[in-house]
């Protein structure tokens, strides 16, 4: 068993209280100490799951089952040092030097103090001698000062005229008269601290379901203020994820308008932005920026005054194994970047879904009817590394790479179709019949855009002429000529439309 | 006396140094990756013999949209068949046609079309899309682009490593760019449609003074417009009346295809056109 005490940053009662000096200077910049709630100790468990919170002071983590995890206990404590909450620079404690660990000089972020034993009760004892400056004793733990023990804080006075004060002392009584004269609960908590009975901690727990709620400082007006309030909750957000070894696939930021009603008109309470990825993650920066695109596009009915962020649904996500390879150099850019679906979903977010799309090929004949594009975000494919080799059709290396998806009239000239200029037929033709299955699909979607003469083109099956042709200005076309194919010869002009380019 | 040498270089060619080019030779893109174009004339004349990875390629165009694929579409079937990663098409000017494209080589699924209302959108698509470590190749249309934002694109892509290609107005051609290759692609002149011509405005190497011609289209397609240039010739001196379509006997053409032969309408007056 290893014990690492951890304290908590000192919450604003206790600086009113101790006589520092530079206090209020501590908490300068975004964060202000607000009082402790019960996620702000989430982000320790992605280190053990063995966490326990004693007398708000400080955090007792076990972490012998997990320090090999993380490489070691030197890189668990330097995981630790980086990834805990920022210590105050300037702690109550001003005399001596309450770190053990050597600090390096203009270092803008202080180390936090922490103590490590074999048991709890001895390392926090340790950590509330090392906060209060007061020098170690030689032997350990023998020589550690009663008040370092909580159960033993009633006592102390009657133990200090014992000419009792350390550990060793009160041990070296007789337990039946110390337990007759201070109560059971004196010999336990003695026992415990020398590990010769198990300590039933209160283990922080996670909720089955994260839902957070704030109380915003003030009131919020605009996105960027709501955001800012609500990056607290994501970052407890993503230390629920992290212990539970979880990625978020939907949150839901809901936001209480503060007023009932604007300008005479009644306004829902709550407002929830539901905000879904489309592979798990815990990455704080994907999702706050999502959010913040979300957020942009929203107007708020009115001022905030407290949000709450729910994971609506979660998914399992594994670690990625590290390569036992060295990477090679023509991957140097493997590890920067996002993911292709954290771009689709930014792209998505601000740009609106269906302006991202891709594209899927259909078995069918009519041109426009080959390929329909969609929204990535739902298709969610990711661009696969060796595509199935499907078959092409034959004649498809002779169609034009750009498309009109909606066939463009081209206007005569005499016999002539024209399109920047006269065009001039250089192949075809190549007929395609309309789809009878489908009656009149393709035929409305052409006779749309000229108006008027749609009837005709609805009353029999469609046939489509298709050529290439040169234009002087644009190059090579793809044209089709509409014939019906039921009509009486010479009943109506040919009409000539426009539908691919070839570049 | 004038034979003898200032310094005490040798005679011959000075020194290769990583980086530096002699103004009138081609940068040799040692450091930088480059891809094959799939066009041999092209590969000559751009430094390094192909399109620079990493870098912005800046093609400037009378018309959006004219020669697009051409241009790009082998490197891209090449660049995709060996690495994964995915095609992102910003601000397309029309609806590219996936199965023409994939009878190029390029795979449909890669392709990725983002549509934007604005420059400034298109200008910050194009960027994210270049960040993005599962993107191969980013082609942006993006007719208004102050040089600023050009220049943090070629950065963006400098830093990724992807192919990058900006098209841009003709009317762009006067302006500066941060662009290491710039390209001038047109319609040659007088050739119907059948070729385009290519010149470097700017690139590592000394000025390009003739343009390069290429073919306008997949060579197959050629070869069906030249099988029915020639057969309309023929039929122009015959005097026959214009038929839609001429089909002959299965058996008749069906012996004169060369193997692996391409069974399409077009295709099939070509063979008619030009019996073996």
């Amino acid at each position: 068993m290893h014990w690492i005490a951890w304290p908590l940053p000192p919450t604003p009662t206790d600086s009113d209280a101790s006589p520092g000096v530079a206090q209020p200077s501590a908490a300068a910049g975004p964060r202000q100490p607000l009082p402790q709630a019960p996620h702000e100790h989430w982000w320790a468990l992605q280190f053990t799951p063995r966490v326990a919170r004693v007398d708000g002071e400080a955090l007792l983590l076990e972490v012998s089952a997990t320090e090999r995890l993380w490489g070691g206990r030197e890189a668990l404590l330097a995981q630790l040092q980086m990834r805990s909450p920022p210590w105050p620079a300037d702690p109550p404690s001003g005399a001596g030097d309450p770190d053990p660990s050597p600090e390096p000089s203009g270092q803008a972020r202080r180390l936090t103090p922490f103590a490590e034993a074999p048991t709890s009760l001895q390392a926090l004892a340790l950590l509330r001698l090392q906060l209060a400056g007061q020098p170690l004793p030689r032997h350990l733990p023998d020589g550690l000062p009663l008040h370092t023990l909580t159960a033993l804080h009633p006592h102390l006075p009657s133990l200090a005229r014992m000419g009792c004060r350390t550990w060793g002392a009160l041990r070296a009584l007789p337990r039946d008269g110390v337990a007759r004269r201070m109560g059971a609960a004196v010999l336990l908590a003695l026992d415990r601290a020398y590990g010769h009975i198990a300590h039933n901690h209160a283990w922080v727990e996670l909720p089955e379901r994260f839902e957070l709620t704030a109380e915003l400082p003030a009131l919020a007006t605009s996105a960027d203020a709501l955001l800012w309030s609500a990056s607290r909750l994501l970052s407890a957000l993503q230390a629920w994820l992290q212990a539970r070894q979880q990625g978020v696939l939907a949150l839901e930021l809901a936001w209480r308008h503060d007023l009932r009603r604007v300008d005479g008109v009644l306004i829902a309470p709550w407002h929830a932005l539901p905000v879904r990825t489309a592979q798990p993650t815990h990455e704080l920066a994907h999702l706050r920026r999502l959010l913040a695109e979300n957020l942009a596009r929203i107007p708020l009915a009115a001022p905030a005054n407290q949000i709450t962020l729910r994971a609506l649904e979660t998914a399992p996500l594994p670690h990625a194994s590290a390569s036992l390879l060295p990477p090679d150099g023509s991957s140097a850019a493997d590890g920067e970047g996002e993911g292709w679906h954290q771009l689709v979903e930014r792209l998505s977010a601000r740009l609106g879904a269906d302006q991202v799309q891709s594209v899927t090929l259909l078995a069918d004949h009519r041109p426009e009817c080959m390929q329909r594009w969609q929204p990535t975000a739902e298709a969610g494919s990711v661009p696969a590394a060796k595509p199935p080799h499907g078959e092409h059709a034959p004649e498809a290396v002779l169609w034009p790479t750009w498309l009109l998806r909606t066939p463009q009239r081209l206007a005569m000239q005499g016999h002539r179709p024209c399109y920047q200029g006269p065009l001039g037929l250089l192949a075809g033709p190549h007929r395609f019949d309309a789809a009878w299955w489908e009656e009149g699909s393709c035929a409305q979607q052409a006779d749309g855009r000229d108006g008027g003469q749609g009837s005709q083109g609805r009353s029999g099956l469609v046939q489509r002429d298709y050529f290439v042709a040169l234009s002087p200005a644009a190059g090579r076309v793809w044209i089709f000529r509409e014939r019906l194919a039921h009509a009486p010869a010479g009943a109506s002009r040919d009409r000539w439309f426009l539908q691919g380019l070839y570049a | 006396m004038s034979a003898v040498p200032l310094r005490s270089v040798p005679a011959g060619a000075p020194p290769r140094l990583a980086g530096v080019w002699l103004a009138d030779q081609l940068g040799t893109a040692a450091m930088a990756r480059v891809q094959a174009t799939g066009h041999a004339g092209l590969d000559a004349q751009l430094p390094g013999g192909g399109w620079p990875v990493g870098a912005m390629t800046e093609v400037l165009q009378p018309a959006a949209g004219l020669h697009v694929w051409q241009l790009v579409l082998p490197a891209l079937a090449q660049a995709t068949d060996a690495r994964p990663g995915a095609v992102v098409l910003v601000a397309p000017p029309y609806e590219p046609f996936a199965p023409a494209l994939r009878a190029g080589g390029l795979d449909a699924a890669r392709l990725c079309r983002v549509q934007t209302t604005s420059a400034a959108q298109a200008l910050w698509a194009a960027e994210q899309a270049l960040r993005c470590r599962d993107v191969q190749a980013v082609l942006a249309w993006l007719p208004q682009a102050a040089p600023e934002s050009l220049r943090r694109l070629q950065l963006a892509a400098a830093q990724m490593g992807q192919l990058l290609w900006v098209f841009r107005p003709a009317r762009a051609r006067q302006q500066a760019s941060p662009a290491p290759l710039r390209l001038w692609v047109e319609a040659a002149d007088g050739s119907g449609g059948a070729q385009l011509q290519v010149q470097v405005l700017k690139r590592r190497g000394p000025p390009m003074e003739q343009a390069l011609v290429l073919p306008a289209s997949h060579a197959a397609l050629a070869r069906a417009l030249a099988a029915s240039a020639a057969r309309g010739e023929g039929r122009r001196a015959l005097q026959q009346p214009a038929r839609p379509a001429v089909v002959l006997p299965l058996a008749a053409w069906r012996d004169r295809l060369p193997g692996g032969g391409v069974q399409h309408a077009l295709d099939r007056m070509a063979i008619a056109a030009n019996p073996h």
